[in-house]
């Protein structure tokens, strides 16, 4: 009994062990269940063409919350400066909350844009191997992520102010 | 023979412990890291919020001012955010994508090699 309670510990702490590198990337992304290297590089190209346009409309998508969080500043900014009166202490509070999100999404599109910019310019042109392709559209498919992430927090901004 | 055992029971149980207790560290600094990364642009301070890194207007301005901005100051935070909110458009039209025109050359390439059928 009590030799299978030590092997059973030694398992589980082998196990553990094992697991850690998992942990420490924090799990990295395969939502894209990327991992089969059965696929046909017409397949892969095709992957490669929808996380693209994915990633295409997610950028789009933030231009246009963007624009969108603009024109209600600026109708603010408009109703201000024709009824000449001071905003009030929920649009003030309402305003530095919009103005942490605008920071933060100003943060991860840099970021976005580094990752992308990284990755592009490791191998000078892109080639037409499973792995590089591989790893673009794993890139496309959580930068995609990131900035869908980024547009929604943009459609809370001047909207209670 | 028991005394053996019984010491490699131990060596086990402690071992098992001792991963636990990496894992629920690595899970605590995880954490810990997750929300220094949400919280890195912005503190909250005596005065109320201040953004790192933002000039004068309208982070600072707004936290200083205890909410009691004049009008023409209300205007200036008002403009500043806009800006910032341009700041976005441009950084998010920076973005660098393959063109998809070189996709499907590359893809034709692979094709044409190979004698797979492209689907475009």
């Amino acid at each position: 009994m009590k030799k299978r309670c030590i092997i059973f510990s030694l398992v589980f702490c082998l196990t553990m062990l094992l697991s850690l590198p998992l942990l420490a990337d924090g799990v990295t992304n395969t939502t894209s269940g990327l991992t089969a290297s059965t696929e046909t590089m017409s397949e892969i190209f095709e992957k490669l063409r929808i996380e693209r346009a994915n990633l295409v409309g997610g950028q789009t998508e933030v231009m246009t919350q963007a624009n969108e969080a603009k024109i209600r500043v600026e109708a603010i900014l408009n109703q201000s400066i024709a009824e000449n009166k001071a905003l009030t202490f929920e649009q003030l509070e309402s305003l530095k909350k919009d103005l942490a999100t605008i920071k933060s999404a100003q943060d991860i599109l840099n970021t976005v844009l580094t990752d992308i910019r990284t990755t592009t310019t490791e191998v000078g042109e892109y080639m037409p191997i499973k792995e590089y392709l591989y790893k673009l559209i794993n890139l496309y498919s959580e930068k995609a992520l990131q900035l869908y992430d980024v547009a929604d927090t943009l459609k809370d901004v001047a909207v209670n102010a | 023979m028991l005394t053996k055992t019984s010491r490699l029971f131990r060596t086990a149980s402690f071992l098992s412990l001792l991963t636990l207790l990496v894992f629920g560290l690595l899970g605590c600094g995880a954490e810990d890291q997750k929300k220094a990364q949400t919280g890195d642009s912005m503190m909250q301070t005596s005065e109320g919020l201040v953004l790192e890194g933002s000039g004068p207007f309208p982070a600072t301005l707004l936290a200083r001012s205890n909410n009691t901005l004049s009008n023409e100051e209300n205007q200036l935070v008002l403009q500043e955010i806009s800006m910032e909110l341009d700041k976005i458009i441009d950084l998010a039209g920076q973005l660098e994508v393959i063109d998809e025109k070189s996709i499907d050359e590359k893809s034709q390439a692979v094709a044409d090699e190979t004698g797979e059928e492209v689907s475009q």
